[in-house]
């Protein structure tokens, strides 16, 4: 920032009196161009009449135009500009001097601008009669072949000293201090036969420092990052347009560097800070010092040094500041905000009036320039290759609009290997995807396909190594039938004057090699209403089975089918005779006794034990051994009722 | 402010004795960014002085008097000195002039006429 009084802010802002000075020497005299009718510049600036400079011409009120301008972008060298719009013509190749003076109290108090090289002619402006000159500060000497007049330098060399040989070369004087790896060696000449000028060598060399190589106002070459000043510019600054105060960029934590193959090679980031801010990534392009730098030396250190750097971005027109330099870091106060804020551009307009305009955008990717480049030809817009060879990991990353894809190959010494894929949709085009011999697992959030087989998340098993998990259903013949002690007419055995029960078979076959894992028998149980119709009118009947038990075929070749039904319990065939355990439900010992009014469903416990692989039968039957004494009474004792037998287990995988 | 009769001289003429009136303006100049342009609203700008206006009102001149006089507000820019209170001395300043005119309601006879002269710069 450029030293000021007490007063000069004060004096600049509400009503000025402003003035510009360009001071140059020509071939035999001296110059001192204003844009104000002052004659104390005279008695001010009592250093330039001095004699042996040649005569002094003294030109009052000739300069119409003032607009010093710079743009610093991350990690480069900066060049300040100016264009002069006056009535004098400059010749190319003058250096000259510009100021622009705020009066304070009863004089001028003037910031200097710097020393500006004029290159080319200035351009006549016929309808102004004036001439537009456009000059460059001492950067602009390094816009020379490096290849013309290559240093002679004996490498390894640091950082630093290549730097200074750089600037010795060129006659500059320099003040550099300690900055970011500038005492890293570099071993070769890395910049000899690529078509580079100076200026392209010490933006290359600018990206290590984590800062900016400038100049001063005294024509000094350093080193400089964001300053901070103390500043505050508020309302009272601010013009009424163009006041856009953006967003926080940052906290830079991450650094990428990609080379000229578009393969990002170099990575470093600040998990914490990304998982705490979210992330803010620079891609480092085609620098050939880091394209160099394999083991990520000046890489780190530069991760290091620029890892946390936040400010805002703005855009505003102000009635003029006039004292920063590039990189100070000021706060905007506007809207009840305090916005920390760094001059990276700003362009000073003073002709009539004044006008300050000064923004920063976030930064672009950090492309050399270099006149060698080679253009890329298969870049695409927002894809990057990231290889990050001391991390052990390779990153392909599409980002568009928000949507990404991305493949990540991770290695670690500890954790062995990943493969991690990112995208909305996956699509295999190809013919074969050939796993064999390879242990697959595929771990997800609600299913897991390993070598134990596919699981869900809830722990059930879809398959194993047993097969296909499955769900097997018989159910009893004929479908709904009558359960009880009626059929018909042919439950009344003549022969012993007795009635017979009627039951439900049902017959299953579970495959070989099918492994149960539960099974269950589920009864609807459907009462009946009957009317005797042989005694018309004597009243209707609510039927229903009691006791109902579940028996269970142990030797399938030997079953028969009594026809006319079981006086009791099932014979012979029907093994074992006891009831199985109905503890589950409404199922107990003494077997299901049905509703007289309302449908019903129940099931049995896992009967998983009492079946095997093949044909067998099972036999529900109702268990009541009250003495049915009449047809009315076997009716009464019926229900119409349907069973049916679940088995769930793994059906094997057959070729 | 006319302070004797060679208060106002023109390209070396001493005007006191042709005059009946003289007003000294001192009219401001302001920069384009003049004007309650900040957001706080406060009235700003850039100053750029005062420039100076003298407007000279002559008496009925004769002929020989008007050849005399007519070649300098002819002339589009003079050299003018004038005693200015504010500096407190006499001040030269070059100036251009306003339009004129002559007017004869009789023959032989002008009436009285009014010309104007501005600063060229601003007063130092």
């Amino acid at each position: 920032m450029r030293i000021f009084s007490n007063k000069f802010r004060e004096s600049l802002s509400g009503i000025r009196e402003l003035n510009s000075v360009v001071i140059y020497q020509s071939k035999d005299s001296y110059y001192i161009l204003t844009s104000e009718n002052s004659d104390e510049l005279l008695t001010e600036l009592t250093d330039y009449l001095a004699t042996e400079k040649g005569p002094l011409e003294y030109d009052k009120e000739s300069i119409n135009n003032l607009n010093p301008v710079f743009n610093v972008k991350l990690l480069k060298t900066v060049c300040k500009t100016i264009q002069i719009d006056c009535k004098n013509t400059i010749v190319p190749k003058t250096w000259l001097n510009a100021k622009i003076g705020v009066k304070v109290d009863e004089s001028y108090e003037y910031m200097d601008y710097g020393n500006f090289y004029i290159v080319d002619k200035p351009i006549y402006q016929a309808d102004t009669k004036s001439y537009l000159i456009t000059a460059y500060d001492k950067m602009i000497e390094s816009m020379i072949k490096y290849d013309d007049r290559p240093l002679k330098l004996t490498y390894p060399i640091t950082h630093k000293n290549l730097v200074i040989a750089i600037c010795k070369h060129l006659g500059w004087k320099y003040n550099l201090g300690n900055y970011p790896n500038y005492n890293k060696l570099i071993e070769k000449d890395i910049y000899i036969g690529k078509s580079m000028t100076y200026r392209d060598i010490l933006d290359d060399l600018c990206v290590a420092t984590s800062g900016n190589f400038l100049f001063t106002l005294e024509d000094v070459f350093t080193y400089k990052t964001p300053t901070e000043t103390n500043e505050v510019v508020n309302d009272y600054d601010l013009k009424n347009s163009n006041v856009n105060i953006g967003k926080k960029y940052g906290p830079i934590n991450m650094i990428t560097f990609t080379d000229g193959n578009d393969v990002t090679t170099l990575i470093g980031q600040d998990e914490e800070s990304i998982g705490n801010n979210g992330l803010t990534e620079i891609n480092i392009i085609n620098n050939k010092l880091l394209a160099n730098d394999t083991d990520g030396v000046f890489f780190n250190e530069l991760f290091n040094a620029i890892n946390g750097l936040e400010y805002y971005t703005y855009d505003v027109d102000t009635a003029g500041l006039l004292i920063f330099e590039p990189l100070d870091r000021f706060t905007i106060d506007h809207d009840g905000e305090n916005c920390s804020c760094v001059m990276f551009n700003d362009d000073i307009k003073l002709n009539q009036g004044l006008v300050e305009t000064t923004y920063t955008d976030e930064p672009e990717d950090n492309v050399s320039d270099f006149t060698s480049q080679m253009p890329t030809t298969n870049q695409i817009k927002n894809a990057v290759i990231k290889a990050n060879k001391s991390a052990g990991q390779i990153i392909l990353k599409v980002n568009s609009d928000g949507k990404v894809v991305q493949v990540e190959l991770n290695t670690d010494a500890e954790n062995g290997t990943e493969f991690n894929v990112k995208a909305d949709n996956i699509d295999f085009e190809s013919y074969t995807f050939n796993l064999a011999t390879k242990d697959i697992s595929i771990i997800s959030d609600n299913i897991d396909i390993t070598n134990k087989g596919i699981q869900l998340k809830n722990g059930a098993t879809i398959a194993n190594q047993n097969g296909l998990i499955s769900m097997l259903q018989f159910q009893c013949s004929g479908g709904e039938n009558d359960l009880g002690w009626w059929e018909k007419d042919y439950n009344y055995d003549t022969d012993t004057g007795t009635y017979l029960k009627h039951g439900l078979q049902i017959h299953y076959n579970i495959p070989e090699n099918f492994q149960i894992i539960s099974a269950y028998v589920q009864l609807a149980h459907i009462p009946t209403i009957n009317e005797y119709e042989t005694v018309p009118g004597t009243g209707y009947y609510n039927s229903y089975a009691r006791n109902i038990k579940l028996y269970q075929c142990i030797d399938f070749s030997g079953l028969k089918y009594e026809r006319y039904g079981w006086t009791g319990d099932p014979d012979y065939s029907y093994l074992p005779k006891t009831a199985l355990n109905w503890d589950n439900g409404t199922w107990d010992s003494d077997g299901y006794t049905g509703d007289v009014n309302n449908a019903t469903k129940v099931t049995t416990g896992d009967i998983k034990t009492y079946l095997e692989s093949g044909s067998s039968n099972m036999l529900l039957i109702d268990t009541d051994d009250f003495s049915v004494s009449g047809f009315v009474d076997s009716l009464q004792k019926t229900a119409r009722a349907t069973a049916t037998l679940y088995v769930i287990g793994y059906l094997p995988f057959t070729n | 402010m006319f302070i004797n009769k060679d208060s106002i001289v023109i390209n070396g003429v001493s005007m006191g004795k042709y005059l009946v009136e003289a007003q000294f303006l001192y009219p401001k100049l302001w920069g384009s960014d003049t004007g309650r342009e900040t957001l706080a609203g406060t009235f700003g700008g850039t100053f750029k002085g005062v420039f100076p206006k003298l407007v000279l009102q002559y008496r009925k001149l004769t002929q020989t008097e008007l050849e005399l006089l007519s070649p300098i507000f002819d002339s589009p820019f003079q050299t003018l000195t004038y005693y200015d209170t504010s500096k407190k001395a006499n001040i030269t300043m070059t100036t251009y002039s306003g339009d004129w005119a002559v007017i004869n309601k009789t023959l032989g006879v002008n009436e009285g006429l009014q010309v104007s002269f501005t600063s060229t710069s601003k007063r130092v």
